[in-house]
């Protein structure tokens, strides 16, 4: 999120695409409410009317996978229709910056495409610099040359029509949201799994951006894009290193072409380098200093040829070459799509261990119903997990606030906390390595290990935070003295003399005092911040981007809550919200007191995203600063879903994603067509069940609520197949086929596309063979593409076959 | 000031989050459930139960007007907790309670297990465990239990100061449902100011709303109060439900009791005076016919054995229906929490009015000339009620908890009234009953006792049962002085020949009482009852048709005895109960259909062929059989007139109990289960039928129960 939850209320529209907050992020509802009895409208858009449908001013019903078409038409209508916020977009954005010449786009792809290795070569979508590596600005957004005017050009291909026949949202539709969501300010964005499970997924929150910075929304209370977070803690894990590509506070992970730290630095920048420092020194101690790279060596590097996110791990335990695989907290035998596939993949390991609160289908996957338990050699241990009410540490949430959680109760039986696990495990794996001198052993034994026994959790949240390691006098004057708890990134140090775990919640732990403990639950602001209230990343801040809340002189926009200003008496930004920005003490005047989006190189929003370099001086061999481009594009562009029922209308030399490889492993991954599978299905949670449904399988009050799957369909589609709510169906895609019980609803229709009727059906993914309730895992059914650049599967469309099963099947 | 919560059904998003916590916060298990066909879909669980206090329906209702053409509505149902409950009304126990605070709680250790008020509830809220050996009455008690929360002393180890604790109390007194709902669709506090709020959300949003408040004045008004987008029958709510309190008319009713018994008792006293003087100046000739037992035939007779067997299937269903309790051993449900044990208790009492009308007439009216089919009525009374008694014993869930009819004091219970009432007359007919074995063994003591202590047993009873029902000082001891004073005036003078007065007396005004209060149980049921069988004055029509029924049986015993026994029909005496029986058929059928009438039903009562049944072949027809004298005196004629008589009546009082009932089931009241009774129901019902056939045969034949043959008899 870039905003929070509470500031949910302070928005006058919402905008809620790919999500089903209603359901599955319930808790929302208690803000939204706020903000729709002050007078908020809502827009959903689903393909399915669901629970959030039934509170929204506008439904818009769309096909799965076709977001890209609906919202280029709303950026379109913004555009064309000069809806946009010019003064905010000629400020905070790169509208005025002028492209590269040699940029373009033709028949479906960008300029640099290489046909052959489905890769982009992305040099051509950056902008022009000058002598000082800075960009070249057009003085008008009317130049044909500026980023706005190759915007504006790029978009104006999807009208209102081209849209409703891409997604089937209604022309007329698609313009009363255009107009509702832009001429309501401050307007939010809501979404979720349903717009980032799609090939496009990238692409598709781009969109959000696009629209939002247009519109002015981003950095502003009631503004922002704001994604719902799926897990208790998924923020907290990604916020740490859990993303395959990223180390500590979304740093990238150093590869086998960047062995030192200058290489790794010269591609993304001095700024980030001192975050690395910081957490190589939290890492490896006395042992990181600037002499050895503060320990970057240690590190072990990835291929930049492997994949390692979880479709390579399985692809790689597949092909035979993964042989241990520890699954935490993740049940990938009912979660991962094509399980078939997974489920041989599994199949061939040498050791499976999962660290668990329940038996699971992964634990227990050679008992999957159907499979030989004696074909399968694989060693599996499960090691007993303690849940979230039996741990303590911290949780941290969609909108950044990380919240301690105290134990409540002891972990049954012979459970442990994951911390407890690990910390084991590590022991005496270090234990078995002492005395080595085989340098790919050095990381083991050189990595700090102090945490306490009885105060592991709070040690790690203290090593995150950080230290100062030596006396550190800041340029205002201040001493930081040795031993103390940093205050925040402003106090981190470049040279070794600091240290924080995770750069981002530097701080959490300043002044000695657990920060995310605290629990003042009195709204000071009168808009929502909380500030008291436990603790948000970064600095406590509660709305990133928020200096571009303000005009060029540093004064909140006019209509907008002021959240931060430029203080002139006392020179300083100040606020209700931290401040977001380089230096509180660098004014409007300054550069610095203009990068409302200081995480870019560029320091301004990127309506087209291409890769650019800051540098301190022309003249300096590393840059400060280096911005992530996209794998399949600098602007969002149509592209169905890898099984789709209709060719893709604006390109159809070009039907899916350019930088899409798929299949990747060609027997075991089969793209089905309308011809054999004519209907699309779209899968999601339900509210009663939680994911994979491990835990939530197991609670009889959850069961007694939803039993068992089901398949959603049109009653149109359900009158063909003479199927009533109850009866059962038999759902069959490219790669498996299971049997469920029909509900037949007014909420799913038969939609029309491009002059052709796509009937849409619907299955929650929550069911396995192990707990309570059992039932088919409708991952059985869905396609393991995903995402180029986030390596997210396409589970919200694929293409299915539905009949009526005949075999008859006791019932419960 | 009561507390109320607000329901806004357009804030509700179907999250269950109310469901589960409910489930959590009074730790109920979860039932086991599948997807449910048809709409429900995934509505689960269908219906509340004892396991469910609250569920969310789903709807899906097209609107051109509705984003998306559609509105998806959800609603929350659990207890209304109505102002003035009829389930609490409907409670001899006061095991259910409306509280001063607005919930209608439920006290486990009272409750009999009766299920008047699953029966009485308009919407379907209390359930019973049916699966339980001991089951109890379940449902939403608006989480009394949370309202006075002891807030913790520290939080993660911090102390909490005063004011976090006066926080923490505000924040967790309120129902789990309401603190749970993550979308505001729940609101509790005052219920006035709720209505105001109602009011103003509705005023606020033109169009939004439909303008109703669900519970403002439903049944009197409730403390659950519902706003809805769309018209509440699209809901399911029922609509149908009067303003008026459910409970008010069975509370005039039954307030009329207290006084009815001294009053009553004072008539009879009058009457007796008047006929007894009348009669001494008549100087009738005392007609009194000697008893003695009917000469003893073999005893296994094969209708005996019949009945023997089917005894024993009878107790054997009575040990089933403990061993695998109410649920196990019934197909009773909650929908049809009442079923053939109920349908048979009241057609059994209606037709053992014989007893009173019998000791009325030959007692108090001074019919002398019935004074030979005194004792078998009386025996037939006897018998009949003990084992309603032993009905009502395996139709309670509880019977254990029986003793609570005599700890609490419920507020116009008919129930109560009937309970006490009946209890009552049994003791009287025991009494009544007692000088038949003790003349056959010859105890002249005992007879002595009885003589001298049976009026002053009644003036006790009378007096408590008055006390019982108006806990009044002064109505208690203007019944105890009445009463005293017909024992004290009709006392037996040395010389004198004993004559029952006062248990006569007593027979009939307790009678009187219960028969008219078995009507008012069905006063808290117009919602239910069909107007061809409910009515304001059921009490007075459940009155007089006993009285009806009850002649018409002991027409039909008498002429059974008569035939099993091979001897003379009194045709003289049977031909005089037939003319009494038709007087008092006349005045029922009058005031029924005069009701129906007045109260402008009659063209739907006649629409309906139960009716048509009851009272035309049990009204016209036997009233025609019973016209005349030279009809009455053709023992088929008068037998099959007392039979449609009688048998009318029946039907009217399983008309009232079941097919008169629209029974819609647990809320959300769209799934009403069926219902034929279970094989134990059968057993125990037809077992004690036989048992009183059997007995009544076993005391006729060991007994002075029945006249002596005369010779000289024509």
């Amino acid at each position: 999120m870039t905003n929070g939850w509470a500031d949910l209320q302070n928005a006058k529209v919402f905008l809620i695409e790919g999500s089903n907050a209603a359901e599955n992020h319930v808790m929302s509802m208690r803000w939204i409410r706020k903000a729709q009895q002050k007078g908020a409208k809502i827009i959903h858009v689903d393909p399915r009317f669901n629970r959030t449908s039934s509170i929204a001013d506008i439904y818009a019903r769309i096909r799965p996978g076709a977001d890209i078409a609906f919202l280029s038409a709303v950026i379109n209508h913004v555009l064309s229709n000069r809806l946009y916020d010019e003064e905010y977009v000629k400020l905070h954005t790169n509208a005025l910056f002028v492209a590269n010449e040699a940029f373009g786009f033709d028949e479906g792809v960008f300029s640099g495409y290489d046909h052959e290795k489905h890769k982009y070569d992305q040099s051509s979508w950056g902008v022009q610099v000058d002598a000082a590596k800075k960009p070249v600005k057009a003085k008008s957004l009317d130049d044909p040359r500026c980023v706005f005017a190759k915007l504006k050009a790029h978009f104006a291909r999807y009208t209102p029509e081209v849209a409703e026949q891409v997604s089937g949202v209604p022309a007329r539709q698609v313009v009363e949201i255009a107009e509702t969501f832009a001429k309501n300010r401050p307007g939010t964005i809501l979404y979720a799994l349903g717009m980032t499970q799609h090939t496009v997924g990238i692409q598709n929150i781009r969109c959000y951006g696009i629209l939002q910075m247009l519109l002015g929304n981003i950095g502003v209370a009631g503004g922002g894009v704001n994604a719902l977070r799926g897990e208790p803690n998924v923020q907290g894990a990604c916020d740490m290193s859990v993303l395959n590509g990223y180390m500590f506070g979304y740093l990238n992970y150093p590869s086998h072409n960047e062995p030192t730290l200058k290489d790794w630095t010269r591609n993304n920048g001095t700024f980030r380098q001192k975050m690395t420092v910081n957490g190589l020194k939290a890492w490896f101690g006395e042992n990181a200093t600037p002499e050895n790279d503060f320990g970057f060596g240690l590190l072990p590097k990835k291929s930049a040829k492997k994949d390692y996110s979880v479709y390579g791990m399985i692809d790689a335990a597949y092909a035979g070459t993964l042989k241990l695989l520890w699954v935490n907290g993740q049940n990938p035998m009912v979660t991962n799509p094509n399980l078939g596939y997974v489920h041989e993949a599994l199949s061939k390991l040498d050791m499976l261990v999962v660290q668990e609160l329940w038996d699971t289908e992964t634990a227990s996957f050679w008992q999957r119903p159907g499979s030989d338990p004696k074909a399968i050699q694989t060693e599996v241990l499960l090691l007993p997990g303690a849940y979230f009410m039996e741990k303590e540490g911290t949780i941290s949430g969609s909108g950044r606030m990380v919240q301690w959680r105290y134990q409540a109760v002891k972990p049954p039986g012979q459970a442990k906390t994951d911390l407890e696990i690990l910390d084991a495990v590590f022991r005496r794996v270090r234990k078995l390595y002492e005395g080595s001198t085989d340098p790919k052993d050095a990381p083991i034994l050189k990595g700090t290990w102090g945490y306490a026994p009885g105060s592991l959790a709070e040690d790690v949240l203290k090593e995150i935070s950080g230290r100062v390691l030596r006396d550190v006098t800041l340029p205002d004057g201040k001493v930081l003295k040795a031993g103390d708890y940093v205050g925040g990134i402003g106090q981190l140090q470049a040279d070794g003399s600091t240290s924080s775990g995770v750069w981002i919640y530097a701080g959490i732990f300043g002044g000695g005092k657990n920060l995310s403990k605290r629990r003042d639950s009195a709204d000071k602001s009168g808009i929502g911040f909380y500030k008291d209230f436990a603790w948000s990343w970064p600095g406590n801040m509660k709305i990133l981007y928020n200096r571009a809340s303000c005009d060029a002189s540093g004064k909140p926009w006019p209509n907008a809550i002021p959240i931060v200003a430029w203080d002139e008496t006392e020179k300083k930004w100040k606020g209700k919200d931290t401040p977001d920005v380089p230096d509180p003490l660098k004014g409007p005047d300054t550069p610095e007191g203009q990068r409302a989006f200081r995480m870019n190189a560029e320091g301004v929003g990127r309506l087209i995203a291409g890769p650019f370099k800051s540098y301190k001086a022309p003249a300096d061999e590393l840059p400060v600063d280096v911005s992530y481009v996209p794998k399949d594009g600098p602007i969002p562009e149509h592209y169905e879903p890898v099984e789709s029922p209709v060719p893709n209308v604006l390109h159809p030399a070009q039907q899916n994603n350019p930088a899409l490889k798929y299949p990747r492993v060609k027997a075991k991954q089969p793209i089905g067509t309308a011809k054999d599978f004519p209907y699309v299905l779209m899968t999601s949670s339900v509210s009663e069940h939680w994911c994979a449904g491990s835990t939530t399988r197991n609670v009889p009050w959850l069961n007694e609520l939803v039993p068992e799957p089901m398949c959603e369909l049109p009653e149109a589609l359900a009158a063909k197949l003479t199927v009533k709510t109850g009866d059962r169906v038999k759902v069959s895609s490219a790669r498996g086929a299971v049997t469920v019980k029909a509900v037949v609803t007014k909420r799913m229709q038969v939609m029309r596309i491009a002059g052709q009727d796509v009937p849409v059906v619907w299955m929650p993914y929550n069911w396995g063979f192990k707990g309570l309730s059992t039932g088919p895992s409708t991952n059985d059914l869905t396609i393991d593409a995903v995402d180029p650049g986030a390596s997210t599967q396409e589970t919200k469309a694929c293409l299915v076959n539905v009949v009526r099963a005949e075999e008859t099947v006791a019932r419960r | 000031m009561s507390k109320a919560t607000l329901i806004d059904t357009t804030k509700c998003i179907g999250c269950r989050s109310c469901q589960v916590t409910c489930k959590q916060w009074k730790d109920l298990p979860a039932e086991k459930t599948q997807l449910q066909p048809g709409r429900k879909g995934i509505q689960n669980p269908t219906t509340l139960s004892a396991k469910t206090l609250t569920v969310l329906t789903y709807g899906e209702i097209e609107d051109a007007k509705a984003p998306g053409g559609l509105r998806y509505v959800f609603a929350k149902r659990q207890c209304m907790h109505c102002e003035e409950p009829a389930c609490a009304a409907a409670c001899p126990v006061t095991a259910l309670h409306k509280t001063k605070e607005g919930p209608v709680t439920y006290d486990d250790s009272k409750c009999i297990g009766c299920r008047y008020c699953v029966w009485a509830c308009p919407f379907g809220i209390p359930t019973a465990e049916w699966d339980s050996l001991a089951p109890k009455i379940r449902k939403c008690d608006m989480c009394h239990d949370r309202l006075s929360p002891a807030a913790p002393d520290a939080r993660n180890g911090a102390a909490l100061t005063d004011e976090e604790r006066k926080r923490f109390a505000a924040a967790h007194s309120v129902p789990a449902c309401v603190k749970q709902c993550p979308a505001g669709a729940l609101t509790y506090g005052d219920r006035e100011e709720l209505l105001r709020e109602a009011r103003a959300r509705i005023a606020a949003s033109p169009g939004k709303y439909v303008d109703h408040i669900y519970g403002e004045k439903e049944v009197g008004g409730t403390n659950m109060l519902y706003l809805s987008a769309v018209p509440f029958s699209e809901l399911g709510f029922r609509t149908d439900l009067q303003t008026e309190p459910l409970p008010r008319r069975s509370a005039v009713a039954l307030g009329a009791v207290p006084p009815a018994v001294i009053g009553v008792g004072a008539a009879l006293g009058g009457v007796y005076a008047l006929s007894k003087r009348k009669a001494e100046v008549a100087k009738e000739e005392e007609h009194h016919p000697e008893f003695a037992p009917v000469p003893a035939k073999k005893v296994w007779t094969p209708a005996n054995v019949v009945l023997a067997a089917l005894m024993a299937f009878g107790g054997l269903s009575f040990l089933a229906r403990f061993a695998l309790g109410l649920g196990g051993s019934t197909n009773l449900s909650d929908t049809y929490a009442w079923g053939l044990w109920i349908v048979f208790d009241l057609v059994w009492i209606a037709v053992a009015a014989g007893a009173f009308a019998t000791a009325g007439l030959i007692y108090v009216c001074q019919r002398k000339d019935l004074y030979s089919i005194g004792r078998s009525a009386v025996l037939m009374g006897l018998l009949s009620y003990s084992f309603v008694t032993v009905t009502l014993l395996a139709d309670l869930g509880l019977p254990w908890h029986f003793y609570q009819l005599g700890l609490q004091a419920p507020h116009h219970s008919a129930m109560f009234e009937v309970s006490w009432c009946v209890g009552l007359y049994v003791t009287v007919l025991a009494f009544e009953f007692f000088p038949i074995p003790v003349e056959k063994l010859g105890l002249k003591r005992a007879l002595e006792a009885w003589k001298r202590w049976s009026p002053w047993y009644v003036v006790f009873a009378v007096s408590l049962f008055v006390y019982l029902m108006s806990r009044s000082v002064a109505y208690t001891a203007a019944a105890a002085a009445v009463f005293a004073v017909l024992a004290v005036a009709f006392r037996t003078k040395p010389g004198e020949k004993p004559v029952p007065i006062l248990l006569a007396v007593a027979a009939v005004t307790l009678s009187t009482m219960h028969q008219s209060s078995l009507g008012s149980l069905f006063l808290l049921m117009p919602d239910k009852l069909d107007p061809a069988w409910w009515s304001p004055v059921m009490p007075v029509y459940f009155f007089l048709s006993s009285v009806a029924a009850g002649l018409g049986l002991v027409v039909l015993v008498e002429l059974w005895i008569a035939k099993v026994f091979e001897r003379k029909v009194r045709v003289a005496q049977l031909a005089a109960l037939g003319k009494i029986a038709f007087w008092a058929l006349l005045v029922y059928e009058a005031f029924r259909v005069g009701d129906l009438a007045v109260r402008g039903q009659l063209g739907h009562a006649l629409s309906r062929p139960l009716f048509l049944a009851e009272v035309g072949l049990g009204g016209v027809v036997a009233l025609a059989l019973l016209a005349t004298d030279g009809l009455r005196r053709k023992p088929a004629a008068l037998g099959l007139g007392a039979a449609l008589a009688t048998g009318g009546i029946v039907l009217n009082r399983v008309s009232v109990v079941v097919l008169g009932m629209t029974l819609r089931g647990s809320a959300p009241q769209d799934a009403p289960a069926r219902y034929f009774p279970s094989v134990v129901e059968w057993g125990v019902s037809i077992g004690l039928i036989a048992a009183t056939i059997f007995l009544f045969g076993m005391a006729v034949r060991t007994l002075p129960v029945l006249p002596k043959e005369e010779a000289e008899q024509h």
